[in-house]
Parts: structure tokens; C-alpha cells; sequence
């Protein structure tokens, strides 16, 4: 009988299993669960490297990520957004992913038109759109701007943009922000970038995925790591703590609230783990038997 | 089989039900819907301040294609279960729409005024750059290199004179080479080095931070007892096969974290979609 | 040469790129190779769509197993491509579009003769023509012998950015004093300043707002050439045109300003306008709501007071809901007449001024060695004096005080410039409106969970909604009265465009949840395929539980259990020690493998060992 229960639970349907995670996700959205979020060292060194800068200082925005991966960095991507633009820097925003402009459209619609009505497009922030040329496009951005971009992502000449003027290249930021959905990414930003030209400072967010493989840049090539939902989740917190009054709205709580069905599957995992090492165990038992 | 049918049709039906019920009956008249204002006569989402103000408007348009959207999404989620004719069509429809997507966006960022705008600045600032200087730059001409590089790459579509789009493809990865060759040797050869040369004692205002010391220690330890087992070149056996054995362990160790950090990532890709269904569609939270 | 010609190509390409990383001089050699990778870059997208669809068309013509979904994604792919392609229903840039400006084109070589001005000059040394900028190398010509240039000539008036451009090429006196001469002659005449321009670029010229007889007339006598003839009456004919608009809820407090009251009146609801509604007029005619100022304790308290005693009334409760001080606080976060008076005396101060290039060649040549680029201040700085303070003072908090009188007030009680009262005049108009502000009082008062009834939200947004109403009317009225000019300068992803439609219902879901379902595959992997067979393994095993435990509040709750002492043994610092020392250890070894198989990669690519990318040649 015992026998009979641990072959049919080692053969179970992984239909069932994905039916325990669509519930490990879905319940606890639907019940709104939210945990407290401490900040780990390396989310405050992102938010401490933002806000060293002053007042009209420029920073360039690269948007690297699609809606494919929105979920987990689209809350970076917010609060970044929120930050500069409570430290009144100068945003320029750009992208090597396709559908890049619409991200960026989106972040400066959910943040900009609706809590910064008085930043002014070309004078405060600019949108400049997407290019495909992979790393080849920060390889020549480094050192001329304009080789690439003539235009901003709205068609506009670039001269005739007001916080153009003076702008040669890169390197006249003062920090690159780079949200990072993997190739071309955070990786060609640190290789052309931050190593090239160790002037330039960049600190970055970037998918679960991505992660593991960016430490070894941190600290000399890469000033600060956001890793997956977690450290959207850890900065939000910090920006939201220093610059946001009261309650912050749901649309600047995305990380923190994705971290409630986050640790529900995170022990749906553990559970699944477990319970295929004791099954196979079992097994291996009765088989010996 | 039969039984299978019954409870996929009752399932179907109770959720029918149930998202119709909360389309028409929910007190905030938000699910299903989407609503809008004009603003500097474009058409912008609305929010519930401006629903109490009177000057939003249900938008048809965007609540059909936000029940579009919630279809898709249902159908991609279908798979799960099954491969069916759901999931097929809007397989189907993902590859046709992001081939398109993609065309027109590499039309508009760049082969239009990289290129085009380069050779024919005149024409380009009339027809669609009205910004632009209608003057060609001095060396302008030199954008007919990639210009007749382009066409010879859009030859591999004729089986017969494919073979002229190997030269393009010889550019593309000879500049690929090139500029990689130099990066990676930087970024992640050179720069790796350095980074790993750190002090075996380190001292805090005069004393030994000795936690400090042995992380140090032990990630230069690391790092050559993984190298040693990347040598292939020697065999194993006696203090390298030791050596290589803790190179294994620290990479075993690589692993787990990197298999710990794809899980979270791809969770929260689903979290965003159900958030979609909940939020947005039926308006639950 | 099938095969050596592309290797060559590949060799020489990366060959000059490695060379360009360590020759600066000849950084832009790879800015050129890199910049034609972006462009065949775009082209390979063009060259996957086409592939899409000769795959797809075959399999639908041979009538292959799923031809049908065969046929969707045709569908899908050629409908997406149509719509961004043609930008089918994007509205032209609206900053592309000169509102209030109506164009008639007319070359530079049509321009009247008396269009063209020359002054001459003595400039040594060498200019290039290729260095001018691409704004002006249509209108600026110059005549040239062995010393230099001797004369410069501007067709066309020139602009202040042109000129600020033609500045900016040569930072040689000699150079910027001869540009400024030339600006000065080459600027439009002071009757016609303000209202025609000639844009080079789009080959026309303009008016803004109404071409009058007497500005038709002054154009004309100009002289010229029949083009000039014809698009001058061309401009007053376009710039003539009426329009009519039927408002609604007219706010109690329009008047049509002076300025304007040519061109655009009022009688009863309609609005009868002559020519393009410009910027200014379309500002004025906005700017009639009123705008949020200092409000004393006793007005707020009234304020909230009315609000409280409405239905629904206001929570009041310190450790939760607390709408009441919410709303307090947030009437009482206006500008405050301290912030007004400091701004004044700014706007007051007298300020060096930048000197000419003319006046800096002057001195330098009657024998000035150190040349100061600033004159001093000309007069002393203007402060508000006592009485105009306690003024300001006063009246800003009193709500039946007229704010725009202001100016007139404070001139009387003291010295008052116009620098100050163009600042005043900003920052009046830079405070937000009433409507505006109320709706994020609204907006507060409900994030917390918190409501209001409908007659509070009524008596709250009522301005909101009247403003609301209004803009969308001028606005309505600026697009009615405009001539579109360039109809295909929109981006294509503007929002509410088909493509954007196609972005967002079906593009977005799709790839979105495709990704998505790598969360079920990675659980049912975990449940199939994770055994720890041995010790590798289980600490693979057991680092991922660390990890995933570790990287939630589950972790932060675990540790809660550890006594301090054991600190180090807390989860979320195990965590720490995980990712930084050992994922970097074993990170940064497998990275420099990579790297050193890069590298070797591509060398064996520049140096043609590697040939597997140019296929077998054979088809």
C-alpha cells in the first residue's frame, strides 16, 4: 500500500505541481500579502551612489528590458525614475531592446506625467530611443553621441533639444542606470562602459537570472547591484522611505507587493525539492528491498 | 475521457460565469473596462479621481483589446494543461506580430534616419524628420557602403545569389570579433585579475578585521582551485585532484545560487501576469 | 574570391577595430564600422521578417500540417508591419508643427534681393565650409582670396540659434565679431519682429498669427522675385482664414485679451477666430482659473470645516485614517509670500554683463592684454523695502486681494523693475491651479482606504472638472485653426496609434506570458530533477535553498530565531556570504575562462582558421 502511494506520488502529473504554483502565486495576490523589506548593502549602495549627485546633474537611463522580463525589473525601473527626478537630475533615457521605448514611455507616463507635471520634456528628461547595434551602440556612444542619435525616439533633431546641447557623449554623465534584461545588457554596459572609460560610473538592476553572473564586476566596475524582484523590493523601500510622504501608491509598491507570492513559491519550491529527494529516496530503498 | 470533458466544460462555464457576473456587478464599474480622458487632444488612461470628476469615458477600443489581452493571455496559459488550437493561434500570432514589431521599429529608429537621412537628408526632412537639416553632411556618401551591404545581406533571400550575403556577414562578425576580443579581454580577463588581488590581512584603524581577512583569503583560494579544475590539461590526481575537488565545491556552491536566482526571477514574471488578470481585467484587488 | 573576399572583409573589420582601442586618434574609424554594424543591424530585421514570410507562405501553399496558424502569423506579421509602416493613425509631432505659424514655401534662391546682406570683412586664417553648421549652409556664403575670407553673406534673416551656432564653430574673435555684425545686419526689421521668419531649412517663410494688410504690404515692398510675390499673398490668404467653434460652460471669467481681440471674438458661446490660434493667445486664453495662494490658519479651517460638515464628514483618527489632517496639511503646502519676497530680490539683483565679441576685439585691439569676458553690473540691486514687504505680506493671504495687481501696488510703496515683475508674473503663473490641486487632495485624501461621499468629491473637483473642460475646448480650437505641416513626423509608437493598440493587447500579453510559463517548468523541474544524489549535488541543493529562503521575508523570520551571538549564522548573512565571496569566486573564475575562450574565438575568426560562418559554400 505505502509502496503503491510513493509510485504514484513520484509519478505524479506535473500538471498538479503546476497547478501548486499558479496557486503559491495567486493566492497570496489576491489576499494582498506584503512582507517588511530590509535593504541589503548592496541596494544601498545604488541608492547611496544616486544620491551623492546634485541638482542638475545628468544621468543616463538605460532601459534595457521588454515586457518580458517587466515584471520582475519594471518596479526598478519605477523607482529609479522616482529617485532622479525627486534629486532633480537630468534624464536621458535609452535603450538596446526593441520594444525598449515603450518601457521607457511607460516608466516616464507612470511616474513623470503623473507626480512631475512641471519636468519638461527637453529640458529635464529625453527619450532617446532605441538603436540595434547590440554593444556597438554604447561602443560609439562613449565617445560620440550623435554618430548614433540624430534624432530623440520622437523624431526630433537632437540639436534642437535643449539638454542635448553640450552633450558630446556618455562620458559626460555623471551616472549610468542601467535596468538589465540580459543581452545587450548590463554585461556590455560594464565591458564598453565602466571599464572602458573608468571615469564613467554605472550601478544597475537586472533580472534573477542575470544576476550571479554581475558580482564578480562589483565594486570597481559596477558601483551597486539590484538582483531580481529582491532588490527592486530593498531600493523601492529606500526611496520610498526618503522621498515618498504618507502611504506610497500601489504603482510604487510593485516590488514589495510582488514579494508576497514571492516567498510563498520560494517555499512551494523548497517543498517541491524536498519532497523529490525524499520520493526518490524512498524509492531507491524499496528498490534495494 | 468522458469525465475529463464534463469537468473541463463545468470549470469553463462557472469561470464564464463568474468574470460576466463581475464585469456587470462590480461596484466600482472598473473591471473589463478601460477608461480614458483627453488630454491635449490625445486620449490618456483615467484614474478614479477623474471617474468622480465626470471626465473620464469608458474608451471601447482599449476594453476590447484589454479583453484581447486577457484572452491571450489565458490561451498562452492553456499550454500548461495541454497543446491546443488556443495556444497554437496565439503562438501563431506572437511570431507574426514581433517579426512586424521589430521591422517597423528598425525601419523607423534607425534605417530611416541613420541611413536614409544621411543619403537623402532633403527628402527624409519633408517626409517624415521635418527637424533635420535638409543639407547632406560633408561625407554623407560614404553611407552607401552599408547601404549596399544591406542589400546583400536581404540576397539570402534568394536561394541563387545567397551566397553574396556572406559578405555583409563577414563585416558583421569581423566587427563582432573585434570588438569583443578587446572586451572581454578588458572587462573580464584583465579587469578580473585585478579585482582578485586583495589584501590577505586586512587592517581597520590599526587592528586585523580577521572576517574580513579570511573572506579575502578564501575568495583567492576560490578562485584558483577553479581554475585549476579548468585545466584540463594536467591530470587531475594527488594535491591538484584535491585542489580540483574544492574548485568543484565552489562551483557546485556557483550553481545553486544561480539556480536559486532564476527561480525568483521567473516567479515574479508570472506574479506581473496574474496581476494583469486580477487588477486589471476583473479588478479582484 | 567567393570565400577570400569575405575573409578579408571580416579580418580588415576586426583587425581595425582592435587597433582603434589602442590608437585613440583613430577612434573614429571604429565609430564608422560600428555605426554601418547598426545599420545592417536594422537591416537583419528587415531580412528575419521576409525569411517569416517565405517559410510561412510555403508551408501555406503546399498545404502543410498547421498551415492555417501558417496563415495567422502572415496575417498578424503583415497587418503590424502595414500600421507602423505607414503610421496609420499617429498625429503629426506636435512640436515638429510651428503652431500659430503659417508657412508658405519659397526657396533662398527665390528670397528678394534686399534679403541678401553682406558685410564686409578681414578674416585670416582657414575656414572650412564643411565645419558650418548644417543650419546655416543654405544661407551663409563668403568670398574668399589668398589672406582670408574678405566678405560674408546671409540670405534671409538669420535666426538667434543660428547665429548662437555659428558662434559657437570658431572661438576666435575675429570670427565671432564678424558673425555678430552680420547677425545684426541680417535680423529682421524691428516693424516685422515677432511675427515673420524666414526657416531655411523648411524653405518657407512665415507669419505668426493673422498676415495684416499692413505686414502684406511691408513684405512686398521687399521687392522681388515672382515665388516671393506669390507666397506672400499665398500667406495672407491661409493666415486669413476663419474658423468657428461652439463652446461650452465658458468659464465666468474669460475675456478675450487686447492683443487678440483682432482676431479672435466671442459672441454669445460661439468663438469666431481669424488665422492659426498661437502659443500666446492659446496661454492667455487658458490661464483663466484661479491659481492656489498662501491661505491663512482661519481659511483653512474654514475650508475644512465646510468639507467636514458635508456628508460623509472627514476621519479624524491619529493612529490610522486621518483625513483631516491630511487635508490641512496639504492646503496649508502653498508657496508662502517669504519664498515670493526672496525670489523678488533675486530677480532685482544687478548682473554682470557678458560682453560682445565686438567690444572684447575692440579692446583687445587698442592693447588690452587681459581680457575680462564681463562688463560689471551697471546699476546697484533693487531689494523690496520694509513697507513693500509687510505689503506683500499682508495682501498674499488675503483672498479678495487681486494677486495681479500686485506689481502696480508695490511700485508705489518703492522701487519695483521690470525684471521683478516679469518674476512675479512667472512664478503667479507657475503655481498650479485650484483644480489641479484639488485633485490631489482628492487623490490623498483616498489612498489610505479612506472615502468621501459624492457631495464632497463634487464640491472638491467641480474646478478640476470646469478646467478640465476648458483646456480640452482651446486645445480643441489650436488644432482646428492649425494647417498641419509635415503629417508624418509622429513617432510610431505614439499612444492610442493602431501600433500601439497591437503593442499593448497583443504583444505585450503574449511574450510576457510566454516567459511567464518558465516559472511552472522551473517547479516541475525542481519536483523531477533535483536529487542529491551526492555531495555536488547537495550542495547545489542546499545553496538554492539558502538562496531562495534568504532572499524573502522567510529568511529575515528564520533569523529572528538566532541568538545574537550565532550572528553570522543568520540566513540572510549566510546569504550575503553565498553571493558575494563564493558566487564571485566561482563567477569570476568561469568569466576569465570565457574571456580566454573569447579571445581566442576571435582570433582564429580575424585570422580565417575559423571559416565555419561562411557555410559550405555550396549554396
Amino acid at each position: 500500500m505505502g509502496i503503491a502511494i510513493i509510485e504514484k506520488l513520484a509519478a505524479l502529473d506535473r500538471r498538479w505541481i503546476f497547478l501548486m504554483m499558479l496557486l503559491a502565486v495567486a493566492i497570496p495576490i489576491l489576499l494582498k500579502m506584503e512582507f517588511p523589506e530590509k535593504p541589503s548593502q548592496l541596494a544601498r549602495d545604488v541608492f547611496d551612489e544616486i544620491e551623492q549627485l546634485k541638482p542638475g546633474d545628468k544621468v543616463l537611463m538605460a532601459f534595457d528590458y521588454d515586457p518580458s522580463s517587466e515584471g520582475e525589473l519594471g518596479p526598478m525601473a519605477t523607482s529609479f525614475i522616482l529617485h532622479c527626478a525627486n534629486k532633480e537630475l537630468k534624464m536621458y533615457f535609452l535603450t538596446l531592446f526593441p520594444v525598449g521605448p515603450q518601457m521607457i514611455e511607460e516608466g516616464i507616463s507612470r511616474v513623470i506625467l503623473t507626480d512631475f507635471p512641471d519636468l519638461v520634456y527637453g529640458e529635464d528628461y529625453v527619450n532617446l530611443g532605441y538603436k540595434p547595434g547590440y554593444e556597438g551602440v554604447i561602443k560609439v556612444i562613449m565617445t560620440d553621441l550623435r554618430e548614433l542619435y540624430t534624432t530623440d525616439a520622437r523624431g526630433q533633431n537632437i540639436d534642437q533639444i535643449p539638454m542635448c546641447k553640450g552633450v558630446e557623449s556618455i562620458q559626460d554623465m555623471k551616472l549610468i542606470i542601467n535596468v538589465s534584461a540580459g543581452y545587450p545588457g548590463c554585461k556590455e554596459w560594464v565591458q564598453y562602459g565602466s571599464t572602458a572609460y573608468p571615469d564613467v560610473k554605472l550601478v544597475a538592476g537586472v533580472t534573477g537570472v542575470q544576476a550571479p553572473y554581475m558580482y564578480p564586476y562589483v565594486p570597481k566596475q559596477l558601483k551597486g547591484l539590484l538582483g531580481a524582484i529582491k532588490g527592486a523590493a530593498e531600493y523601492e523601500t529606500l526611496v520610498n522611505e526618503k522621498y515618498v510622504e504618507g502611504k506610497p501608491k500601489p504603482e510604487y509598491r510593485e516590488g514589495v507587493r510582488r514579494m508576497g507570492p514571492q516567498l510563498i513559491a520560494h517555499l512551494l519550491m523548497i517543498f517541491l525539492i524536498l519532497a523529490g529527494n525524499v520520493l526518490f529516496f524512498l524509492q531507491k530503498r524499496i528498490q534495494r528491498l | 475521457m468522458k469525465i475529463e470533458h464534463i469537468i473541463w466544460s463545468l470549470l469553463i462555464v462557472s469561470a464564464t460565469l463568474f468574470v460576466l457576473w463581475q464585469t456587470t456587478s462590480d461596484p466600482e464599474q472598473l473591471a473589463g473596462r478601460e477608461y480614458v480622458k483627453q488630454v491635449q487632444g490625445q486620449w490618456v488612461p483615467a484614474d478614479r479621481i477623474d471617474m468622480q470628476a465626470g471626465i473620464a469615458q469608458v474608451s471601447t477600443p482599449r476594453s476590447i483589446g484589454l479583453w484581447v489581452g486577457a484572452f491571450f493571455t489565458l490561451f498562452i496559459f492553456s499550454f500548461m494543461y495541454r497543446d491546443n488550437p488556443f495556444y497554437k493561434t496565439a503562438e501563431s500570432t506572437v511570431v507574426g506580430v514581433s517579426a512586424g514589431y521589430y521591422m517597423v521599429v528598425g525601419f523607423w529608429t534607425t534605417i530611416v534616419p541613420n541611413l536614409l537621412g544621411k543619403l537623402t537628408p532633403g527628402l527624409m526632412q519633408q517626409w517624415a524628420m521635418p527637424g533635420i537639416s535638409p543639407e547632406p553632411g560633408s561625407g554623407a556618401w560614404v553611407y552607401i557602403i552599408p547601404l549596399i551591404m544591406g542589400g546583400m545581406l536581404l540576397m539570402r533571400l534568394v536561394p541563387r545569389a545567397s551566397w553574396i550575403s556572406v559578405w555583409p556577414l563577414a563585416f558583421i562578425i569581423g566587427t563582432t570579433a573585434g570588438l569583443r576580443m578587446v572586451a572581454f579581454l578588458e572587462a573580464d580577463f584583465l579587469s578580473q585579475i585585478e579585482n582578485s588581488i586583495v589584501p590577505f590581512v586586512v587592517l581597520e584603524s590599526g587592528n586585523v578585521n580577521y572576517w574580513k581577512s579570511f573572506e579575502n583569503i578564501f575568495s583567492v583560494v576560490s578562485i584558483l582551485a577553479c581554475l585549476v579544475y579548468f585545466f584540463f590539461s594536467i591530470e587531475h590526481t594527488g594535491t591538484v585532484g584535491k585542489v580540483s575537488k574544492f574548485g568543484i565545491w565552489i562551483l557546485m556552491i556557483t550553481f545553486g545560487a544561480m539556480f536559486g536566482m532564476t527561480v525568483m526571477g521567473r516567479i515574479a514574471l508570472l506574479a506581473i501576469r496574474l496581476e494583469f488578470l486580477f487588477k486589471d481585467w476583473l479588478n479582484l484587488i | 574570391m567567393k570565400r577570400t573576399v569575405p575573409l578579408l572583409i571580416a579580418a580588415c573589420c576586426g583587425i581595425v577595430l582592435i587597433i582603434t582601442a589602442f590608437v585613440p586618434s583613430l577612434v573614429s574609424w571604429g565609430e564608422t564600422a560600428t555605426v554601418w554594424f547598426d545599420i545592417l543591424a536594422a537591416i537583419a530585421f528587415v531580412l528575419g521578417g521576409g525569411n517569416l514570410i517565405k517559410i510561412h507562405l510555403k508551408k501555406v501553399s503546399d498545404r502543410n500540417a498547421g498551415w492555417a496558424y501558417s496563415m495567422i502569423t502572415i496575417v498578424t506579421f503583415l497587418f503590424t508591419l502595414f500600421i507602423g509602416m505607414v503610421k496609420w493613425g499617429v498625429p503629426p509631432a506636435e512640436d515638429q508643427e510651428y503652431f500659430g505659424d503659417t508657412f508658405a514655401s519659397v526657396s533662398v534662391d527665390e528670397l528678394p534681393e534686399s534679403l541678401s546682406f553682406t558685410e564686409p570683412v578681414k578674416l585670416s586664417g582657414i575656414y572650412d565650409r564643411d565645419n558650418l553648421p548644417d543650419s546655416v549652409k543654405r544661407q551663409l556664403s563668403w568670398e574668399q582670396n589668398e589672406e582670408g575670407i574678405t566678405s560674408l553673406s546671409f540670405r534671409g534673416w538669420m535666426q538667434e540659434g543660428q547665429k548662437e551656432e555659428l558662434l559657437e564653430i570658431h572661438q576666435n574673435l575675429q570670427w565671432q565679431a564678424a558673425v555678430e555684425l552680420l547677425a545684426e545686419k541680417s535680423s529682421v526689421p524691428e516693424s516685422l519682429q515677432g511675427k515673420i521668419a524666414y526657416y531655411a531649412n523648411h524653405q518657407a517663410i512665415s507669419v505668426t498669427g493673422v498676415l495684416t494688410e499692413d505686414l502684406q504690404e511691408q513684405l512686398l515692398a521687399l521687392g522681388g522675385t515672382p515665388a516671393w510675390i506669390d507666397a506672400v499673398s499665398m500667406l495672407a490668404e491661409k493666415s486669413n482664414q476663419q474658423s468657428t467653434l461652439e463652446l461650452r460652460d465658458i468659464p465666468p471669467a474669460l475675456q478675450i485679451p487686447e492683443e487678440s481681440a483682432e482676431s479672435l471674438k466671442l459672441q454669445g458661446n460661439t468663438i469666431a477666430l481669424t488665422g492659426p490660434l498661437t502659443p500666446a493667445m492659446s496661454k492667455e486664453l487658458l490661464d483663466v482659473f484661479p491659481r492656489v495662494r498662501p491661505m491663512s490658519t482661519d481659511s483653512i479651517n474654514k475650508y475644512v470645516a465646510q468639507l467636514e460638515n458635508m456628508e460623509g464628514g472627514l476621519t479624524n483618527d491619529p493612529d490610522g485614517s486621518d483625513q483631516k489632517s491630511v487635508l490641512t496639511a496639504m492646503l496649508g503646502m502653498s508657496w508662502n509670500a517669504d519664498q515670493l519676497i526672496v525670489l523678488l530680490d533675486e530677480a532685482g539683483k544687478s548682473l554682470p554683463i557678458k560682453k560682445t565679441a565686438c567690444e572684447l576685439l575692440a579692446e583687445k585691439q587698442s592693447g588690452v592684454h587681459e581680457l575680462k569676458t564681463m562688463k560689471p553690473a551697471s546699476g546697484p540691486d533693487v531689494v523690496l523695502n520694509e513697507e513693500q514687504q509687510s505689503f506683500l505680506r499682508e495682501k498674499v493671504v488675503d483672498p479678495d486681494y487681486n494677486l495681479n495687481n500686485l506689481g502696480v501696488d508695490l511700485k508705489e510703496k518703492g522701487t519695483w523693475i521690470a525684471s521683478q515683475e516679469s518674476a512675479l508674473q512667472k512664478f503667479l503663473g507657475q503655481a498650479s491651479t485650484i483644480g489641479a490641486r484639488n485633485k490631489l487632495i482628492c487623490l490623498s485624501l483616498t489612498n489610505d482606504g479612506g472615502g468621501l461621499s459624492d457631495e464632497q468629491f463634487a464640491f472638491l473637483l467641480a474646478p478640476y472638472r470646469a478646467e478640465h473642460l476648458w483646456n480640452q475646448q482651446v486645445h480643441g480650437l489650436l488644432v482646428m485653426s492649425h494647417e498641419v505641416k509635415y503629417p508624418w513626423s509622429g513617432a510610431y509608437l505614439v499612444s492610442g496609434s493602431p501600433f500601439w493598440f497591437t503593442y499593448e493587447y497583443a504583444f505585450k500579453p503574449l511574450t510576457a506570458t510566454m516567459f511567464s510559463l518558465l516559472a511552472f517548468y522551473v517547479a516541475s523541474a525542481a519536483f523531477r530533477a533535483f536529487r542529491a544524489k551526492n555531495f555536488e549535488a547537495f550542495l547545489l541543493l542546499g545553496t538554492a535553498f539558502i538562496i531562495l529562503l534568504g532572499r524573502t521575508f522567510a529568511g529575515e523570520w528564520l533569523s529572528s530565531l538566532v541568538p545574537d551571538y550565532l550572528a553570522a549564522l543568520r540566513v540572510e548573512n549566510i546569504t550575503s556570504f553565498v553571493m558575494t565571496v563564493v558566487n564571485t569566486a566561482g563567477n569570476r573564475a568561469i568569466m576569465i575562462g570565457i574571456s580566454l575562450g573569447i579571445v581566442s574565438t576571435s582570433l582564429k575568426i580575424l585570422l580565417g582558421v575559423d571559416r565555419t560562418y561562411l557555410g559550405s559554400g555550396e549554396d
